[in-house]
């Protein structure tokens, strides 16, 4: 397997001299094509800051990344731009759909953002809605559908321009728990079936369950990483018990 | 003084949504104060008492600046309350009571409002004085701007906008106690219902354009409308104005809706780019705000064809007295004693030296020709007319500026002269007979002509008919022959005394009121005779002509165009401060744009036309329907030159386009930040 994202030594402070806060400190770590990696830690760790420089919105203070062998630390803000069309997909907690646009032009919209010819973009969208079962609702606009649908639009329009990489940002953060099931396995599902590589921040243990592997952080640093092995719930139990090693997350354990 | 200080802070942390505010205040309290202390200038009424009504003119339209800055601060105060709900809530959860937010925020609004009113009246003490030299310049008057400071004018814009600011206040505090707390801390999610069209809108979406197109279409050639309407001129007119303003409320409502889903239909161009962001959020705008961008059209369409309006009249005046005035003097010589000491006058005056003289000579006679009038029914009518003599005629023509003169082709043909013709209402009566009624002579009307040769006033009528010296000699007329003497002197401009000079002279030796009748010598009454009370002025000085015109018309024009400036301002503030609260909601909007991957410049260019278009519909709309009004107006008026009331309505569209700029570039900012969420 290669890697398709390396992260060395990143640092991120805020502040001036004298009140400085450090809210990353000597981060590295590598993902590899196909996978569905987890970020989780309590509140404040960084868990934000983090992605927010992965998916090239923030700068680090230091140290490098390379999406895709090209490094995105020391790319101007066109270009950027340019890279987060062609090569990242968002999922954001809160969806982000734009209401005025219908179900279907959400989805294409990075697609006709780079002006691909129309049948093109069509064909895309209606593979992609028909992975996530959404194909019924093209014509609605976003205040008419579900919630739990509104996330499967959102990473449809994620996984429309087969990102290098799709960053997802508490996906399930807003969902009850039924759509956040089923969302859940449609990530897995995008994840085997299109061989997309998946980065997903929670702190909810049985969404990180969905992953291969989870990277743990508190209060700025790499604290540990767990791999899965055996079946989901075993995963599970394993993630419960990272984070009562953490402290500060939720615990079955009586303190 | 906590409550005081948080006011206070709450201002200042929030200027720059006060700004534009504060701005648009400022600058109607600043014509109020120039208006009224120009109302209060002892110097200045008295210069202007003479036909205009300066200070009745002044106050009311220092009246109607109160009525602009009232609705307007009451718009721009509900738009602050609004936006500051989540405050309010705050305030109250942190266990403020109501009457203590509403002291705040009637504490706020006094902090500005008092502030405004400094900066307002300072910059009025300023820029009066320049106020007045323009004003003064468009009475034509030769006053000399003594503009003294009035204490009377400071305390009356005091007392007067600390009532509305106390007005507003008590407004915005009262806004506090109408709001639930749950209601305070709901999102602004409301108003995004999508615009579904079926039938109706595309019924009514034609119809608007249909009511448009067909209000322009009488009003383009309203004569002709007027026939459709059984020449009922009010009822054509009512028609246009209610036709155009429903018209305009659909286009808005219906038509743009239509127009802007049909161009969705076309997926190449729709799903190109940013277009699919800047089309579908434009489609968004326009419905939510229709009502509010018909009604800027039609309320810039008012301003500018008053504004308009005011600058054709204006140059009309000034053209007609061009026209009926064409001497600097013209004295009657039929009394030897007065013309001979008015001819010394002017002769031993060193200030003016004398360019030209002619002397022009009348024969007065009753005559008949064809009503030419558009509407009417082509009947005889019967008036009095003064005759001149073709030499006469072309003499005083070449004396003067030189203008077109006359070749009559025969003893049978004449020129006709009137002041009131004009192609719009009148057919050519060229070609048509003219009969005088003693004589029962028949002369051709071979041409028309609508400058006086020396003066209008200086014959019975407004009608002359030139006619060959041969013929001249034959006409009988129905008083004895009389003669004018017309001078152009140098420096006419300044003619003050030489005017004053005459004009004693001709009281003491004329008549009380300069004028003299018409001795109609004939027995039998006729037509013209019972209808007309003639008298023809002794004297006419085209300085005296142009300060009671300008006086009058010069006043209008500048109440017009600083109403305008004040209203154009606030109407530019509204728009604005809507357009700026629309970016605030649309933050996020924009922010998931940029993470998808949309660049500054593409997100700059989406702004900027966004916001060009909802600049530029309502102002578009008005222009066109400002040009259908004033082209009307300016066919009424005899087509005068334009040129003023291009700069007039060029400068108002002008200060529109500041305001485009000023809200595009502040909307940017707003929403073309920074991408991490704070």
């Amino acid at each position: 397997m290669t890697n398709l994202v390396e992260v060395n030594h990143l640092k991120k402070t805020y502040g001036k001299k004298g009140n400085l806060y450090t809210a990353l400190e000597n981060i590295s770590f590598t993902i590899e094509q196909g996978e569905f990696i987890g970020i989780m830690g309590p509140s404040g760790a960084g868990k934000t800051t983090l992605l927010n420089i992965l998916s090239t919105i923030d700068k680090p203070t230091s140290g490098d990344i390379k999406i895709g062998g090209a490094d995105v630390t020391t790319m101007k803000d066109a270009a950027l731009s340019t890279f987060r069309r062609h090569e990242l997909g968002f999922i954001f907690q809160d969806f982000n759909l734009m209401d005025s646009l219908t179900v279907k032009e959400n989805i294409l919209l990075p697609l006709a953002l780079d002006k691909q010819p129309v049948s093109d973009m069509e064909g895309r969208v209606l593979y992609v809605t028909k992975i996530l079962g959404i194909d019924q609702l093209l014509k609605k606009y976003p205040n008419e559908i579900s919630i739990g649908q509104k996330q499967r639009v959102s990473a449809a329009r994620a996984m429309i321009t087969k990102p290098q990489l799709i960053v997802a940002d508490e996906p399930t953060g807003s969902l009850d728990s039924k759509s956040a099931t089923e969302l859940l396995q449609y990530l897995t599902e995008i994840n085997t079936k299109e061989q997309a590589t998946i980065l997903m921040v929670t702190h909810d243990a049985f969404s990180a369950s969905y992953c291969n592997r989870i990277l743990f952080i508190k209060d700025g640093v790499l604290f540990s990483e767990i791999r899965r092995t055996g079946t989901r719930k075993e995963f599970f139990q394993k993630i419960i018990d990272m984070q009562a090693t953490i402290g500060g997350g939720v615990s079955h354990d009586v303190i | 003084m906590t409550l005081f200080k948080l006011a206070y802070k709450n201002v200042k942390s929030q200027f720059s949504d006060y700004v534009i505010y504060f701005f648009s205040i400022s600058f109607s309290i600043m014509i109020y104060f120039s208006f009224v202390s120009m109302a209060n200038d002892e110097a200045l009424l008295a210069a202007a008492s003479k036909s205009a009504k300066l200070d009745v003119a002044l106050q009311f339209s220092g009246v109607m600046i109160l009525v602009f800055a009232v609705l307007f601060m009451i718009y721009a105060n509900n738009f602050f309350i609004k936006k500051r709900k989540k405050e309010i809530g705050l305030y109250n959860l942190l266990g403020m009571k109501k009457l203590q937010i509403s002291k705040l925020f009637f504490m706020e609004n006094m902090v500005v409002g008092v502030v405004a009113l400094a900066s307002g009246i300072v910059l009025g003490v300023i820029l009066s004085k320049l106020f007045m030299l323009i004003l003064l310049r468009m009475m034509q008057s030769d006053v000399t701007a003594s503009f003294s400071f009035s204490m009377n004018a400071v305390f009356q814009t005091i007392i007067i906008f600390v009532l509305i600011f106390l007005f507003t206040s008590i407004q915005n505090a009262s806004l506090v106690y109408r709001y639930r707390l749950i209601d305070l801390f709901k999102a602004n999610s409301d108003g995004n219902k999508l615009p579904k069209i079926g039938f109706f809108s595309y019924f009514f979406g034609i119809l608007g354009l249909g009511m448009m197109l067909f209000g322009y279409y009488l009003a383009n050639d309203f004569m002709h409308g007027v026939e459709l309407f059984h020449n009922d001129f009010f009822m054509a007119a009512i028609v246009i104005f209610l036709s155009t303003i429903i018209g305009t409320y659909l286009f808005f409502n219906a038509f743009l809706v239509v127009f802007i889903k049909m161009k969705m239909k076309n997926k190449k161009t729709y799903y190109r780019g940013m277009n699919l962001i800047t089309t579908s959020n434009l489609l968004f705008r326009i419905k939510k705000n229709a009502s509010t961008l018909a009604t800027i059209a039609i309320l810039s369409a008012t301003t500018l064809s008053a504004v308009g309006g005011a600058s054709i009249v204006y140059s009309y005046v000034s053209d007609q007295v061009d026209r009926t005035t064409t001497y600097d003097i013209v004295y009657d010589e039929s009394n030897p004693a007065a013309a001979s000491e008015i001819a010394a006058l002017i002769a031993q005056n060193p200030d003016h030296k004398i360019t030209a003289e002619t002397e022009i000579s009348y024969k007065t006679v009753e005559a008949t020709t064809k009503n030419t009038v558009k509407q009417g029914n082509g009947e005889e009518v019967d008036d009095y007319y003064s005759v001149i003599s073709e030499s006469d005629y072309n003499q005083s023509i070449e004396k003067n500026k030189g203008g077109k003169k006359v070749q009559l082709e025969n003893n049978q043909q004449t020129l006709l002269i009137s002041m009131m013709y004009s192609d719009e209402f009148f057919d050519s009566p060229k070609g048509n007979s003219i009969t005088l009624k003693d004589s029962n002579e028949t002369f051709d009307i071979q041409d028309i002509a609508t400058e006086a040769p020396v003066s209008s006033v200086t014959t019975y009528n407004m009608n002359l008919l030139v006619v060959s010296d041969v013929a001249y000699q034959k006409i009988k007329g129905i008083e004895p022959e009389y003669h004018y003497r017309a001078v152009n002197v140098t420096n006419a401009k300044d003619m003050k005394a030489l005017a004053n000079a005459i004009r004693k002279v001709v009281t003491e030796k004329v008549s009380e009121n300069q004028r003299i009748p018409l001795q109609d010598n004939r027995t039998q009454t006729t037509e013209a005779s019972a209808f007309n009370d003639a008298t023809r002025a002794a004297y006419i000085t085209k300085y005296e002509v142009s300060q009671e015109v300008f006086a009058v018309f010069g006043l209008i024009m500048y109440v017009a165009a600083f109403l305008g400036l004040v209203f154009m301002v606030a109407t530019g503030s509204i728009i604005m401060l809507k357009q700026l609260s629309e970016a605030q909601e649309e933050i996020g909007r924009y922010r998931i744009l940029k993470k998808i991957g949309v660049n500054r410049k593409e997100i700059k260019k989406t702004v900027y036309k966004q916001t060009g278009f909802v600049f530029a519909l309502p102002i578009i709309v008005g222009i066109t329907h400002a040009i259908f009004a004033l082209r009307l107006a300016s066919s009424i008026f005899m087509n005068p030159s334009i040129l003023l009331t291009f700069l007039a309505c060029g400068m108002f569209i002008f200060i529109y386009a500041v305001f485009f700029l000023f809200t595009a570039r502040a909307y940017n900012k707003i929403v073309n930040g920074s991408m991490v969420q704070s």
